[in-house]
């Protein structure tokens, strides 16, 4: 149970995918600009990471390695496809907002990189904890970004008015270029605060 | 070599059952995707031309590489046609941008709609916002002015260029090719139009304090908007009784359920405890109401008095007596405003009251001021409904007899006087009790919550439950049902009119059976009973056990039962008993059926029964040479839905392709209409209630995959009240598939409810008929959703 929890607790900060790995940058760059989509959209990759762990560690023994990557995709590929058609028949809304983010989880960093280091190495159990550490952690991440730049550059906070009337929102913060200051700026804040054990 | 191969089919193991996976999603999202892109476009086309029926038209003469997608025609209620609205995709800076832009027929853009844009944020977004879209609003829809009356954003120049060209080529194609004159219209009226079609007008409300007098007196204040409905109700001031009518007052429940109703008529329940505060409130909401003038019409009870009655509708909107010399304690009692309150609501035609012993002659005079009432008002009164008070064993009407007759003393806890009322078919009017000693909490909790459930019951087996903690009062009454049965005429004696006198027939099954069977004079099945019977336990004797309640209503000319194995005797035995009695049933009215000469494609000979009530007994084509597949098909599918119907009105509808046939077979009809007996007159009552059925259809297109990946459209159109009035395939170009839909073969799918409908499939073209199925989904989805909303 401790492992468990190390394993856990491992993908929320020491290793969290978006401070600390930096990895799946396209996505927390793209769709940062609201927090319901930072929810969405890390929600739908937890989804997807804490599956494809699951299935791809199961395998592990049955997917020899040298077709390792084109297994790994297959099931990803899989699960995402699956999210897509359930996201575009069940909440619309989500699936406007991410619009063509959602078919790239597939390519992921995250979640290939996931079923790389970890879930082709060890046990269903540990893999699914993984993922969901790792999920969660990137969840977190974005709509700590999303916030931020919601909050600042719109006004608003999960489509509530948030700041007071006569508040001039920075147009810039959600843009692409806001999006990457928001996040070096969150960077070097998390460096400071949880620094990075040696 | 080998392990290359051994890998490939590894490989090879895992996609494929990753497809079945996908394939599975697919089969559960497929539907609610379709009724998601569905909702999108009737959001779109609702947005630009609101409150239409859409059809979906084609493009005339595009050119390639136009941006334009689709076309609908917007139809308003009358099938007018209010305008178009054209979508287009044309490729913005990010991704393409759907538009939606809706022309109306006098020459301007009502609005425009833009869909899910993948532009950049703040900038080529801003073509979705009102401050782009509201450049476009009433408009001329000019091409060649286009450019004048709108500007590009800065900054987002590739989209909002793109938005406008689009725009433009719409505009050319409404002008050229749909002929629409371009002719600017005013902004204001179309924007105001908008938001009145689609809902959005802010309702005018009316709001009014009403002082009453509940236990004190009360300021009850009542808002109602201007298409009548009640928007708020609330008590601004009150001395009402803590734990009684405070308690009603501070329940916002009952407030809340009054909003939205209609003001006329509105009232809330009249609780035993708070019955004062109730009324108060209740008559705020009627003085809030549409207040109808209510005549005086003069009676003498005891003593001369004038009673108000105001009706509204052909119901009894308002009655008073606002003074009167009838006796206190007796005729007074029934002349209070709480007495007389049971009668407002009530149909004129019927509303009476009970003559009742010791007030006779009072009760008998508001009888008398309702049917003068209803004269004044062309109301023919019914029939005097034979209430058990006038006609049980003697048909003396007064009193004295009466009472003596029906009110019956028991023993419950306490002696209690019960009274009840016995129609001449022995049926109960009305169970009251009309002195009672019981316990509040148990017997008399039980005589206060009435005994409406017995009215209608037979008298003859009339019983209420016993129940546990009530069994003496419980009983009382079962003693006093039991008197009355007693006392009450056989049931079997039926008025002259109707004959119900059961024939007796002996048939034999696996043993010899009695079996009766009664037949009202329309040759009608009103009962079938097995009197004696010696039929095997398990199934003879369960078949006869189980009754034969479905046969009642049945022609008896052809009713039978199912012949069943391992019961083949005993239903065989029904059967024959059934026909024994079809023989001996008097004939059915005047069925003589008329011949009538009329000329289709080719001469026919249509014989037509009509009975003596004008009703159409049968329509058979005698002689005709109709093409088949087309007037033969349709003579051949038979005319049964004619049947039933009033001869003075009926036709068949007139469908394309059996055009001569149709006609011919509606002048036959006409024909046979003028030579009938007039059927009688209907009585006045019905002129009032006359409400047309829900007609307003919304039509959904939908297009699905039916074989050999060709789609097809099918046109669903869906009433209000969720039922499928036409479906049809307006393009049937499958092969086989063909005959799952045409317009006969989708015509099973009308009158059924969408969100249930069920499309049979045809054999041999399995996946035509789940396509039609798949598209119902998707339409049932949608109106789900709509609902839900």
């Amino acid at each position: 149970m401790k492992e468990l929890r190390k394993i856990f607790m491992n993908g929320i900060i020491d290793e969290n995918p978006t401070f600390r790995m930096v990895l799946g940058m396209c996505p927390t760059l793209a769709i940062t600009t609201a927090v319901s989509n930072g929810i969405g959209m890390g929600l739908a990759v937890t989804f997807v990471l804490v599956f494809s762990n699951l299935v791809i560690s199961l395998l592990r023994k049955a997917i020899p390695d040298q077709i390792r990557i084109p297994a790994f995709i297959v099931v990803i590929a899989t699960f995402v496809t699956i999210v897509q058609l359930v996201v575009k028949a069940f909440v619309p809304a989500l699936d406007a907002a991410l619009g063509v983010f959602i078919p790239l989880i597939v390519v992921n960093c995250i979640i290939f990189g996931r079923a790389e280091a970890f879930a082709f190495k060890n046990k269903p159990i540990p893999a699914i904890v993984d993922g969901l550490g790792m999920g969660i952690g990137f969840t977190i991440a974005i709509t700590l970004i999303s916030a931020v730049r919601e909050l600042f550059g719109a006004g608003t906070l999960l489509g509530v008015q948030v700041m007071p009337a006569g508040y001039m929102p920075m147009d810039l913060l959600v843009k692409p270029a806001g999006g990457f200051i928001v996040l070096g700026l969150m960077l070097a804040l998390m460096n400071k605060l949880l620094p990075k054990k040696a | 070599m080998g392990d290359i191969v051994k890998l490939a089919l590894r490989l090879f193991v895992f996609a494929l059952v990753a497809a079945v996976a996908l394939a599975l999603t697919n089969e559960v999202t497929k539907g609610p995707i379709e009724a998601q892109k569905l909702a999108a476009k009737m959001d779109a086309l609702n947005a630009v031309l609101p409150g239409c029926e859409y059809t979906q038209i084609e493009y005339e003469g595009l050119d390639e590489g136009s941006s334009l997608d689709e076309i609908f025609e917007g139809k308003d209620a009358s099938g007018a046609t209010v305008g178009y609205a054209l979508t287009a995709a044309p490729q913005g800076y990010g991704g393409p941008i759907p538009i939606t832009v809706g022309i109306s027929t006098e020459g301007y853009i009502t609005q425009t709609y833009v869909g899910s844009l993948q532009e950049t944020a703040g900038l080529g977004t801003r073509v979705g916002e009102d401050e782009f879209k509201s450049q476009f609003i009433a408009i001329a829809a000019d091409p060649d002015t286009l450019h004048d009356d709108v500007d590009t954003i800065g900054g987002a120049t590739i989209s909002s260029s793109a938005f406008v060209n689009a725009v433009s080529e719409i505009l050319t194609y409404s002008k050229n090719t749909l002929g629409i004159a371009p002719n600017a219209g005013d902004k204001d009226a179309v924007l105001a139009a908008a938001a009145a079609a689609a809902g959005n007008a802010e309702p005018v409300v009316t709001t009014n304090t009403y002082d009453v007098t509940g236990f004190g007196p009360m300021k009850v204040e009542v808002a109602v908007d201007d298409a009548g409905k009640i928007v708020s109700v609330k008590v601004l001031e009150h001395n009402e009784t803590p734990g009684f009518g405070a308690d009603l007052i501070a329940d916002t429940a009952v407030f809340d359920a009054l909003v939205g109703q209609d003001i006329a008529g509105a009232a809330i329940d009249v609780k035993a405890g708070v019955t004062l505060t109730s009324k108060a409130i209740n008559s705020a909401l009627k003085a809030a109401g549409p207040q109808v003038p209510a005549d005086p019409y003069t009676v003498k009870g005891f003593d001369k008095f004038t009673m108000e009655i105001a009706v509204s509708d052909g119901k009894i909107a308002s009655i008073a007596v606002p003074a009167h010399n009838e006796t206190p304690g007796l005729g007074a009692d029934i002349l209070t405003e709480e007495a007389l309150a049971s009668l407002v609501g009530q149909d004129l035609a019927t509303a009476k009251v009970d003559v009742k012993s010791g007030v006779t002659l009072t009760s008998s005079a508001i009888n008398d001021a309702l049917k003068q009432a209803a004269a004044a008002n062309g109301i023919a009164v019914e029939a005097e409904e034979t209430g058990a008070v006038t006609e049980p064993t003697a048909s003396v009407p007064a009193e004295t007899a009466e009472t003596a007759g029906n009110v019956y003393d028991v023993t419950g806890f306490q002696p209690m006087k019960v009274a009840i009322d016995v129609d001449e078919t022995g049926k109960i009017v009305s169970v009251e009790v009309l002195e009672h000693n019981e316990t509040p909490g148990f017997g008399a909790d039980l005589i206060g919550a009435g005994f409406d459930a017995l009215v209608g019951q037979d008298i003859a087996t009339a019983q209420i439950d016993v129940k546990s903690g009530v069994t003496l009062t419980s009983n009382a009454i079962n003693e006093a049902l039991k008197a009355a049965a007693a006392a009450a005429p056989a049931a079997e004696a039926a008025p002259a009119a109707e004959e119900t006198a059961a024939a007796v027939y002996d048939v034999t099954g696996f043993q010899p059976m009695k079996v009766a069977i009664d037949v009202d004079e329309t040759g009608k099945i009103v009962s079938v009973e097995v009197l004696e019977h010696n039929e095997t336990p398990g199934f003879g004797a369960d078949l006869i056990g189980a009754g034969f309640d479905a046969l009642v209503g049945q022609d008896i000319a052809t009713a039978q039962i199912d012949v069943k194995s391992g019961v083949t005797l005993t239903s065989n035995a029904i059967n024959d008993a059934l026909k024994a009695a079809a023989a001996a049933a008097p004939a059915a009215e005047e069925t003589a059926a008329a011949v009538y000469d009329v000329t289709g494609f080719q001469a026919m000979k249509v014989a037509i029964g009509v009975d003596d009530a004008g009703k159409i007994v049968s329509v058979e084509v005698l002689e005709h040479n109709e093409t088949p597949g087309f007037g033969a098909d349709l003579i051949g599918a038979g005319f049964d839905a004619l049947v039933g119907q009033d001869i003075a009105t009926a036709q068949i509808d007139v469908k394309s392709g059996v055009t001569l046939t149709s006609n011919a077979i509606n002048e036959a009809l006409k024909a046979a209409a003028a030579a009938a007996p007039t059927a009688e007159a209907a009585p006045a009552v019905e002129v009032i209630e006359a409400v047309p059925a829900a007609e307003i259809a919304k039509t959904y297109e939908i297009q699905v995959k039916g074989m050999a990946k060709k789609t097809f459209t099918l046109n669903v159109s869906v009433n209000e009240e969720g039922v499928i009035v036409a479906a049809v395939c307006p393009e049937n170009s499958e092969d086989k598939g063909y005959i799952a839909l045409t317009d006969e073969a989708l015509s099973a799918l009308v009158g059924q409810k969408v969100t249930e409908a069920k499309y049979d499939t045809v054999a041999g073209v399995t996946v035509t008929s789940n396509a039609v199925n798949s598209a119902l989904d998707a339409i049932a989805a949608y109106v789900r959703n709509e609902e839900v909303q």
